[in-house]
């Protein structure tokens, strides 16, 4: 049954994420590259990591692809400003990277054998990917701390900075 | 599995962390006390973040005489305090008070002298320190997207010059590739491994595989990930050809920030990856065939020929710039090439001197390559944030100051004797030379060091032999006096590393700790 | 010991700081400070040496040579270059005549500079100096020392060129720099060949190199020679004096303390320091005796018949040095260091007087211009004087003792290489005592007797004036020292009867033991004491000869001697035409040479040409073009670039 899922949402991620590159008019864009999270989201709902899949649609599909359309909108392209660009001769050259990558991925992912352990003996605990774990994970107990609760002080931090860099890049006055 | 820690444990532990815990908490008084101060107070932001930068410098020291060789792993695992990731440290917040030293007037010239910067700069300070005490590799990644993100914004501080927009946006973009690219890596390993704990990961490979060969049948994924991290690091440091980013960035950044991250991105980046390779990528499995000899296609031998590559393209590119902020960038590039012979002298050879003199050419290259940065700051004309060849005509009657200083640095960094740039070269490649195998890439830095003497030479050329052609344009330079105080002491080490470079050289090798010779 | 390991540092550290506090911030101090400052810089030191000297004193005989090691500074495979200071008998002397003079000369300036507006460039030079002379003492391996030579070199070209204003002075400076360039080349060849059949430039070692005969003849005249070069250069001998009396455009007591007391001595202090690599070739050091005695004489006549009060002294001093290297040459070491000690009090004497005498006449340095100053200012020439009567060498005063000291010895010591050697050494010093006696006193009358003063100027005679006290307070001690400096050392007849007066000898002796028991001496004791009073004579008949000439109104003898003797008289005039001489080497030699052939040729057309503008300018032109095509400021390009770099090195890892 999960492999059915993950083959699904999976040829479904893969697809949006095509269209997202192939796309003209940004907006259409954006719109795959959203429904590209969805399909994410499913994978790791498959995964029995709920939490994570709900917070990939709340804050990827939610907040953030909400602000690049913003962005888009503000923008206000004319349909003759993105849609000049045509195919060209030298976009083969990332074509064929593309390929390329791809090809030695796929090739080394298939040949690896830890990969194919896994699949055999993969054993998750029983509350695996529940809202619970994470929140041991990251905030520990009352009287514990959690593991990763002091990079998630770190990324606070690196938030921070980011909030001060944007406010110093985009702001009108000084 | 490590058992929980209690919260009180957990602060204690936290100690460790004093250096950084006071950089993390200046930069937020510092962000409160631009909100709230007056305008004509600003002046005093630069003093005052050099001071906590001091109280900084002074808890590493106390650190140091407090930590023992084998070094604390703290916070499960994801922190590791040793004397290394201290020297390397207290290098950092050297850099940083240049810095803001050389800042301070530099903002207030181009009007936008606000505590942004400098709580910026703290910050990625911050990331660049934690990065340097890990042996985490998730840790490393937060780290490196700690200290990028600021760089990132200070890159792009002269909003109204498109330049400095541009290299931002520029630097924003290619190093968000490389994170990428990186954190594949790390994902990759942890599919592997299930653990992002160096040791781990080393005995994890240590007792699978037998060579190069063996891995690359049975585990490509291992290889894949190696080099993916490896590609992350290469981008940091500048390596070709991942260096493309660096003359366009270096360009178009402030002048000041353009000489805090030519030394504080490198050095972060070098230490984070010389702790990478010894600990993880040079398990014999990952460097030998089955014969016992290095494996033709191991990442020793990538790196070899990327050294090659860059030592040579970097000098001749740099012989034909104009711009002597983008020659700088070439010549950081170059720089990079020595550092990585280092890494390398030390992964075959594991001797003390390798690993001092890789401290020791660092050391010598943040004076010769921060106060070279901070004397183009000031001959820089207002206004176009960059500095070419011909700008510096006539310098030398502007201001005999800076020229002398700026003739220390570059005669460092071409290699001339008595400077420490020498010394810093001179014990590198000697331990270099000592592993026999290293020989021809000693060889090829020292005649591509000859290519660098020309167009490191060619700056003084322009600064001491041609005049300009008005008399009008010569002005003396006024160096307001932190700036001053900021080269001279730059110049003044430089010089005393030359001079001296015995005693800094065998403390540089006693400060190894018991993660390098295990 | 530990009291001398403690303090023996601060004694190079006072000068640096003083040197660094004066240089850096003395803009910002009034003059008060400065010269406190300074002062303080030398006189420090000397108080500690004081105290260690005594500390010396009181350690056994064996024992009194005690290394400090500050750092480790060099560390390259077989060589290890420490930074550590050596204090013996030796360095010991040395460290008291230079802090102990240098105070006072320092105390002088102030009454000397005290209207310059480079007051603070000044003292912040003298305390380079200082600290630079220190450090060649002190250094416990050559290569200190030779730091050291190089750093007082500096100090003497920056103060020669000290009124850089005027181009004269400007490129007697350089002139001085250039000259000591070339003894410098040889030194460090010395230096190298040393190092490389030793293997290490300490001095201990070197000792114990050359003791154990690892060092061999040959090898030891090559070294040797190399470093005698080094010392021609630097002690203004033949044939590298000529910038000794250039180097009088500097301030005078500058020429008081560099060219005459403590530099120009370190060729002498050197060869001392190495005597051990210097006893091992009779070569070499006959060589030395020569050339010391050659330029003691030819110095001598030169300065007959100069008219410029501090040229007299000048060429006095090469003359002086060269009996210094006549000593040195015949393996009286401690006779030269003995002349060095006395030397040093009389010429800073001589030369502070003269100070005080251009002070008095605004600037006039022309003897024949002056004359009847002996009531006008008093105090300079009792001094001067006594200073003159010290370096004539007669009796109770100190230069005698010295001069006798080694005029006896290079008689008495045997030569290996020429047998006529030591006879005609001692005739060539006699002759220049006589000679030495003859233009000491002429400067002495012509200055302070010999009728009204002859300046042209009537403001300038009527300005005559005494100078002021810290002036005459530093001539006083250094007039008193040149009459006693003497007795620390008795003649030997005398010393045989009364040993432990003898002190200098036996002080240094230890340091010195190897060279004794190598040079024999060939006359009895006894036949000292009638050398000692034919150079008296002498001495006195020149007296006589200078005071029947020159005592009065300039009489009409010594004009008319000049006139029949016209060619000498030019000849000596022009210094043996030695300047134009080398004028014309460098003319023919360097200049057309470099200019014909080395500019016009090599660098223009080949190497500028042809390879700069030919194989650099195209290829870097072309690989600078190629490989910025890549370089195209497009981001996405950049991104490609690394990832198909990526992907490249993962095919290659892969199979």
């Amino acid at each position: 049954m999960g492999v059915y899922i993950f083959y699904l949402f999976g040829t479904g991620l893969i697809a949006t994420s095509i269209v997202a590159i192939l796309m003209k008019n940004p907006v259409h864009s954006v719109l795959s590259v959203v429904s590209s999270f969805f399909f994410l989201a499913g994978i790791y709902a498959g995964l029995s990591m709920q939490f994570l899949a709900v917070i990939q649609i709340l804050v990827y599909a939610g907040a953030i692809m909400v602000l690049f359309i913003f962005i888009i909108m503000l923008f206000d392209l004319q349909k003759s400003e993105y849609s000049k660009d045509r195919f060209l001769w030298r976009d083969l050259v990332p074509l064929a990277l593309i390929l390329i990558t791809a090809a030695g991925f796929i090739s080394a992912i298939s040949r690896s054998e830890s990969i194919k352990n896994y699949v055999a003996n993969a054993k998750l605990p029983s509350n695996f990917g529940s809202v619970s774990a994470v929140s041991f994970e990251f905030f520990g107990t009352s009287n514990s701390v959690g593991r990763f609760s002091f990079l998630f002080e770190v990324i606070s931090i690196l938030l921070l900075s980011a909030i001060v860099g944007a406010v110093v890049l985009a702001k009108r006055k000084l | 599995m490590i058992d929980n820690i209690s919260t009180i444990h957990f602060l204690k532990e936290m100690l460790y962390l004093i250096p950084l815990l006071i950089l993390v908490f200046s930069s937020m008084i510092i962000l409160l006390v631009d909100v709230f101060a007056e305008s004509s107070n600003k002046r005093y932001l630069a003093p005052l973040t050099s001071l906590f930068l001091i109280f900084s410098a002074i808890s590493i020291f106390w650190l140091y005489k407090y930590i023992p060789k084998s070094g604390v792993k703290i916070l499960y695992n994801m922190v590791y305090v040793d004397h290394f990731s201290l020297v390397i440290s207290a290098m950092l917040i050297i850099a940083a008070i240049i810095t803001v030293w050389i800042s301070s007037d530099y903002l207030e010239r181009y009007g936008i002298a606000i505590g942004e910067f400098y709580s910026l700069l703290l910050i990625s300070l911050t990331g660049m320190i934690l990065m340097v005490s890990t042996t985490n590799l998730f840790t490393m990644f937060v780290a490196l997207e700690l200290f990028s993100i600021p760089i990132y914004v200070l890159a792009g501080f002269f909003r109204v010059y498109g330049k400095s927009i541009e290299s931002s946006i520029k630097y924003f973009i290619s190093g968000s590739v490389a994170s990428a690219i990186m954190l594949y890596g790390i994902a990759l390993f942890y599919g592997v491994f299930g653990t992002v704990e160096f040791s781990e990961i080393e005995r994890h490979i240590f007792n699978h595989y037998d060579s190069v060969a063996q891995i690359a049948k049975t585990e490509p994924l291992l290889i894949l990930g190696t080099l993916l991290i490896m590609a992350g690091f290469l981008f940091k440091t500048a390596m070709i050809p991942f260096h493309m980013w660096t003359p366009d960035i270096y360009e178009g950044a402030p002048t000041t920030v353009t000489g805090f991250m030519g030394f504080a991105v490198k050095a972060t980046s070098f230490a984070a990856f010389f702790r990478v390779v010894v600990s993880i990528f040079n398990t014999p499995s990952l460097v030998y065939s089955e014969n016992g000899t290095i494996s033709p296609s191991s990442w020793i031998n990538v790196i070899y020929v990327l050294i090659i590559i860059t030592l040579i393209v970097s000098n001749l590119i740099a012989m034909s710039q104009r711009n002597v902020k983008r020659m700088l960038a070439y010549s950081s590039i170059s720089h990079a090439a020595y550092l990585m012979i280092a890494i390398l002298t030390f992964s075959l050879s594991k001797t003390k001197d390798s690993y001092g003199s890789l401290l020791f050419y660092l050391l010598t290259y943040l004076f010769a390559s921060i106060g070279a940065f901070a004397v183009l700051s000031i001959f820089e004309k207002n206004g176009s944030n960059s500095v070419t060849l011909e700008n510096l005509n006539g310098a030398s009657k502007r201001s005999p100051f800076l020229v002398a200083s700026m003739l220390i640095f570059i005669f460092s960094m071409a290699g001339v004797p008595p400077f420490g740039g020498f010394f810093g070269k001179f014990y590198l490649l000697k331990s270099a030379f000592v592993d026999g195998s290293l020989s021809t890439l000693v060889l090829i830095a020292v005649i591509t060091s000859v290519i660098g003497a020309f167009y490191y030479l060619r700056v003084l050329v322009f600064m001491f032999m041609k005049d300009v052609e008005s008399d009008e344009n010569i002005e003396t330079l006024n160096v307001p006096f932190l700036g001053k105080l900021a080269i001279a002491l730059s110049a003044i080490a430089v010089v005393y590393l030359g001079v001296f470079p015995n005693s800094l050289i065998q403390f540089m090798g006693e400060t190894i700790s018991n993660f390098f010779i295990k | 010991m530990d009291t001398i390991r403690g303090w023996l540092p601060y004694i190079l550290l006072f000068p640096l700081m003083g040197m660094l506090i004066n240089g850096i911030l003395g803009n910002y101090f009034s003059k008060k400070w400065i010269h406190r400052i300074a002062i303080a810089a030398v006189l420090i030191p000397f108080v500690i040496m004081t105290t260690l000297f005594f500390s010396l004193q009181s350690l056994p005989e064996e024992s009194r040579s005690v290394i400090v090691h500050i750092a480790s500074w060099i560390e390259v495979g077989y060589l290890k270059i420490s930074f550590s200071l050596l204090l013996d008998q030796l360095s010991a002397i040395m460290v008291m005549i230079i802090t102990g003079i240098g105070t006072l000369i320092h105390i002088y300036s102030v009454g000397y500079m005290h209207k310059d507006s480079s007051y603070s460039r000044y003292f912040t030079y003298l305390n380079l100096f200082i600290f630079a002379m220190l450090m060649l003492v002190l250094g416990s391996n050559i290569l200190m020392m030779f730091i050291g030579w190089e750093g007082v070199g500096l100090a003497s070209y920056l103060l020669i060129g000290f009124y850089f204003q005027e181009d004269s002075k400007a490129s007697a400076g350089k002139k001085a720099f250039i000259t000591n360039r070339v003894g410098d080349f040889a030194f460090l060849i010395g230096i190298f060949i040393l190092l490389f059949v030793v293997g290490s430039l300490d001095f201990a070692e070197i000792r114990e190199a050359s003791n154990t005969g690892v060092i061999t003849g040959v090898v030891a005249t090559i070294i040797t020679l190399m470093f005698f070069i080094g010392a021609t250069g630097k002690s203004a001998q033949i044939p590298l004096y000529v910038w000794l009396p250039d180097a009088m455009a500097g301030p005078t007591p500058v020429s008081a303390l560099i060219h005459a007391a403590t530099m120009v001595t370190a060729g002498i202090y050197m060869i001392s320091r190495l005597h051990f690599l210097f006893i091992l070739s009779p070569f070499t050091m006959s060589i030395i005796a020569i050339i010391g005695a050659l330029t003691a004489f030819f110095a001598a006549t030169i300065a007959l018949v100069q008219t410029d009060i501090k040229k007299v002294l000048a060429y006095s001093t090469v003359s002086q040095l060269g009996y210094m290297f006549l000593a040195v040459g015949v393996g009286a070491f401690p006779a030269a260091m003995l002349h060095l000690v006395t030397h040093a009090f009389f010429k800073a004497t001589l030369f502070l007087g003269a100070g005080s005498v251009i002070h008095a006449m605004s600037d006039e340095q022309d003897i024949m211009n002056m004359g009847g100053l002996k009531d006008k200012i008093k105090t300079t020439h009792k001094t001067f004087l006594f200073a003159t009567i010290a370096i004539t060498g007669v009796l109770p005063f100190s230069g005698f003792i010295s001069k006798d000291e080694i005029l006896w010895r290079a008689f008495a010591t045997g030569n290996g290489v020429i047998s006529n050697l030591p006879i005609l050494l001692w005739i060539v010093g006699i002759i220049t005592a006589m000679l030495t006696s003859f233009y000491m006193w002429r400067l002495y009358f012509l200055v302070f007797h010999s009728g009204q003063t002859r300046h042209q100027d009537e403001r300038v005679i009527a300005h005559i004036h005494e100078s002021p006290l810290s002036m005459r307070l530093a001539l006083w001690i250094l007039a008193g020292l040149s009459i006693v400096g003497g007795y620390i050392a008795l003649p030997h007849f005398i010393a045989h009867s009364a040993p432990i007066i003898h002190s200098f000898q036996n002080w240094l002796d230890p340091y010195f033991s190897t060279s004794i028991e190598n040079t024999k001496i060939v006359h009895s004791a006894s036949m000292e004491a009638i050398f000692m009073f034919v150079s008296w004579g002498l001495a006195l008949f020149s007296f006589f000869w200078a005071k029947k000439w020159y005592f009065k109104e300039k009489s009409i003898t010594s004009t008319m001697w000049a006139n029949s003797f016209k060619t000498v008289y030019n000849i000596l005039q022009k210094k043996y035409y030695v300047d134009e001489f080398y004028y014309w080497l460098i003319d023919i030699f360097i200049i057309k040479f470099s200019h014909k052939i080395l500019w016009r040729t090599v660098d223009f057309v080949l190497i500028d040409g042809f390879l700069i503008r030919g194989i650099i300018g195209w290829g870097t032109y072309i690989t600078g073009r190629v490989l910025s095509i890549f370089q195209n400021g497009n981001l996405q390009f950049y991104v490609i670039t690394m990832v198909a770099a990526i992907m490249a090195i993962f095919y290659w890892m892969i199979w």
